[in-house]
């Protein structure tokens, strides 16, 4: 399927080779859509994240899965099998012509197939080997099976989301994938910008624990420097420490997070239900903010009140008046929003073989001289065996061989 | 070598967390980042989680931990003589990053045609709430309210209670990953061609792709999403759950996704007589009565401790972990520390202090915290003496009129 570039792109001239599960998906994407030339290596017949649902209209099918979709457009695509050694050969004559390579495989296994950054990087000295792993290259658990829950779990995001009425709750989403694919893309970026300076490359290890015990903001810092084990509390925010209130009150329609600012008590007051909070000390002193039985009250009255609105009326009559108060949106709301549609935020994206063309999220950054773009749909299975291979001087009869004998 | 990226200069007028984490992994790297702050007060959260809960604007753990490395100046931004002093600075620096609403660097001149004056390959990086443009640019908004506006805190909890979400900032973090990526990438971009560039950065938008296949069911199946506790949407797979340990609210999670993992597990609680019942036997059957297997299962991980668990199913090939907490992070878990998660570093009023460290290891530049953040204003004569050139006697003068 032929790409479409109209402008120039960051990464238009890095080459990637991708050999990942969901752990280095998105990695690979960022990379894609910023103009990268991002060759995945699938197993003959296609990876396993194909089967991961949804599906399109609910036909579960290799070509069909919304996840794969999502998670890889604007890549290229090959399929090899590294249990044979033709296949071998080939990933290490892709290997030589590539500027970054992203695995997820477990430690250790590309090593044992000759094929470990050191021995690649032989051939190849300004290789960027990006290796995204559960828990870090070796120790007790490196060989652990680790999907999201195990990742969110294991970093301490997880411990943290929740009421204390429930079990601690797993965040929407795959947030242990992405919060390493991030990271990950980072260390191979600083290494791109090394390599600029000296010319070689290097190996760039990720951990999904470690990137997800990055990412928590207060439970660490607070056990660092106060010996308080923040555990979950809700919607409550952990600036606040531990407590008995959140940070999302009922709307007539649904819910308002109030994080961010006092309620509007001249308003409240108008409509007769601020109750006593006009003049109230919990405003004026923290100390309350902390007492259970206070900011039960404080928060009761509120929600009593946000009840009697509309979650948008509450949200854009409190913005007027400097209260960052904003709408708990379903993904529908999401997608009706006006704000995110004046952005163009979501993009349409031909998929020609079924004759359709999608909505796909857009674009997490605005560049003004080399924008984001989804160059094409996820590739098919094997879709550029013929380019790729074709480039290392592979005839139309080689490949068919290697097909028929299980190597792509 | 130095850090990877030793010699790059970024003047950062981001404050709070979402802009601040961008430029964190950048100071890991070697970079020298200029952290602009107001005369007076800093940053805002210079007095969350204070050291030993003494107060002090150079005692915040919070600031510590994400400003790690980096400088610090002061200046009084309202006033011209302060505006004088950046523009001056501009064309020292690689990149200038803000997170301010819309209005706030035009007002000070600082907007990116300016700097693209001051210097003319200038990457600016302005990482926003709600971006630029759009009927909410001049919203306010902090990492709860995006992930409210998201989705994502509607569809985390349980389909039987209200909605839940991240108990922090978690949008901070991704609006400061795509942050940093942008910068990396608009650096690359530069190298090759010699130009700057301009990037408006939505942390909303930053976020929104991490829902992204709930977005496309939506769009492209009509299908809304819905809360599923912690089970899957789209992918079968039971027991998939938290369940509780023996000990003090202790709770491990579970996962088994194959008939072969569901073998593995069946076999690593000794086959109890349950696990052969009809409506156990495949994976939709064991969707279909997930409440009634998640009892059983939390039958038996109730006499365990969640790290029991984790190690007695994983030596049997199945996923299983314990729910860390931050002491058992930062004081127990054995795997961080093999990776050299935590480090130590000095601050020169708190002392020498415990940091979370590399979230990746570079071979060959491999970053480091290298001290802890700077005291309010503690590189203004670094900064304005040795960088722009200022005598003692006009930074004293600049003090004295309280412009620094």
């Amino acid at each position: 399927m032929a790409e479409t570039r109209d402008h120039p792109q960051a990464l238009e001239d890095i080459r990637v080779l991708e050999l990942a599960d969901e752990k280095g998906l998105y990695c690979g994407k960022l990379l894609a859509d910023m103009g990268a030339q991002v060759i995945k290596v699938e197993r003959p017949g296609g990876d396993p994240t194909r089967d991961i649902g949804p599906f399109y209209q609910d036909r579960p099918h290799r070509e069909r899965s919304l996840f794969f979709w999502h998670y890889n457009t604007s890549k290229q695509d090959v399929t090899l099998s590294l249990e044979t050694p033709e296949g071998r050969g080939l990933f290490r004559r892709l290997a030589a012509k590539t500027d970054i390579i992203i695995e997820t495989t477990l430690p250790g296994s590309l090593e044992a197939l000759g094929l470990g950054y050191d021995s690649l990087a032989a051939d190849n000295p300004g290789l960027i080997m990006t290796s995204i792993t559960s828990f870090g290259p070796q120790g007790p658990y490196s060989q652990y099976k680790a999907p999201d829950i195990v990742g969110v779990a294991m970093g301490g995001m997880m411990t943290v989301c929740g009421e204390p009425e429930t079990p601690p709750v797993q965040p929407y989403g795959g947030q242990a994938y992405h919060a390493v694919s991030c990271q990950a893309a980072i260390g191979a970026l600083i290494a791109l910008y090394a390599r600029g300076l000296t010319g070689r490359g290097q190996h760039v290890q990720a951990s999904m624990q470690a990137a997800v015990a990055f990412s928590t903001e207060f439970t660490n810092l607070w056990w660092i420097y106060q010996k308080l084990n923040l555990k979950r509390h809700g919607s409550r925010h952990g600036a606040s420490g531990p407590g008995p209130v959140g940070n999302i009150c009922h709307t007539k329609d649904g819910y308002i997070c109030i994080m961010g600012g006092n309620p509007p008590l001249d308003w409240m007051e108008r409509e007769g239900l601020a109750g006593d909070l006009k003049g109230h000390p919990y405003w004026s002193n923290p100390a309350l903010r902390r007492d259970p039985q206070v900011s039960l009250h404080v928060f009761g009255l509120t929600d009593a009140w946000t009840r009697t609105h509309s979650k948008m009326k509450l949200f854009h009559a409190c913005q007027a008046q400097q209260i960052n108060w904003a709408p708990v949106y379903s993904l529908e709301e999401v997608h009706a929003d006006p704000h995110i549609q004046a952005r163009d935020f979501f993009v349409e994206i031909e998929h020609p073989e079924l004759g359709a063309r999608f909505e796909y999220p857009g674009a997490p950054y605005k560049f003004g001289e080399t924008p984001w773009s989804i160059r094409r749909r996820a590739p098919l299975v094997g879709e550029d065996n013929s380019e790729v291979y074709g480039a290392l001087g592979l005839s139309k009869e080689e490949l068919a061989l290697l097909a028929q004998a299980g190597v792509i | 070598m130095e850090g990877a990226l030793a010699g790059l200069r970024v003047l950062d007028f981001t404050w709070v967390l979402a802009g601040p984490s961008s430029t964190r992994f950048l100071a890991d790297h070697g970079a020298q980042i200029i952290k602009v702050e107001q005369r007076g007060t800093g940053d805002r959260v210079r007095q969350a989680v204070l050291a030993d809960a003494k107060p002090g604007v150079n005692r915040g753990g919070y600031f510590n931990c994400i400003n790690r490395g980096k400088l610090s100046i002061t200046l009084n931004m309202g006033d011209p003589r302060a505006q004088g002093l950046v523009r001056r600075l501009v064309p020292l620096c690689d990149i200038v990053v803000d997170n301010f609403r819309p209005g706030i660097m035009e007002r000070w001149g600082l907007d990116y045609e300016n700097l693209r004056r001051l210097r003319p390959d200038i990457i600016a990086l302005s990482l926003s709430g709600m971006g630029r443009t759009g009927p909410y640019a001049g919203y306010g908004s902090f990492g709860p309210n995006l992930q409210a506006l998201s989705g994502i805190t509607y569809l985390t909890g349980f389909p039987w209670r209200d909605p839940v979400g991240f108990g922090y900032s978690y949008s901070d973090y991704t609006g400061g990953w795509a942050g940093a990526l942008a910068m990396l990438q608009a650096l690359h971009y530069r190298r090759r061609t010699g130009q700057g560039q301009f990037v408006d950065l939505s942390q909303l938008e930053a976020l929104l792709p991490m829902l992204g296949v709930g977005l496309m069911d939506l769009t492209v199946n009509g299908r809304q999403a819905t809360r599923a506790g912690n089970r899957l949407p789209g992918q079968p797979a039971a027991p998939h759950g938290a369940y509780r340990c023996r000990g003090d609210d202790q709770w491990c999670v579970i996962a088994v996704f194959t008939p072969a993992e569901w073998e593995a597990f069946c076999r690593a609680l000794g086959n109890p007589p349950w696990a052969v019942d009809p409506k156990f036997a495949s994976v939709t059957a064991r969707v279909q009565h997930q409440d009634e297997l998640d009892r059983l299962v939390e039958e038996w991980t109730g006499q365990r401790t969640p790290d029991q668990v984790m190690e007695h199913l994983q030596s049997h090939g199945v996923a299983a972990a314990a729910v860390r907490e931050a002491p058992d992070l930062i004081d127990r878990d054995p795997q961080l520390r093999e990776f050299g998660f935590w480090v130590e570093a000095d601050h020169p009023e708190l002392g020498r202090r415990l940091y979370e460290g590399m979230p990746f290891k570079l071979s060959e530049t491999p970053g480091a915290v290298r001290r802890g953040s700077p005291l309010l204003g503690e590189h203004n004569d670094l900064v304005f003496g040795e960088l722009l050139g200022l005598s003692p006697e006009e930074i004293a003068g600049l003090k004295k009129a309280e412009v620094i």
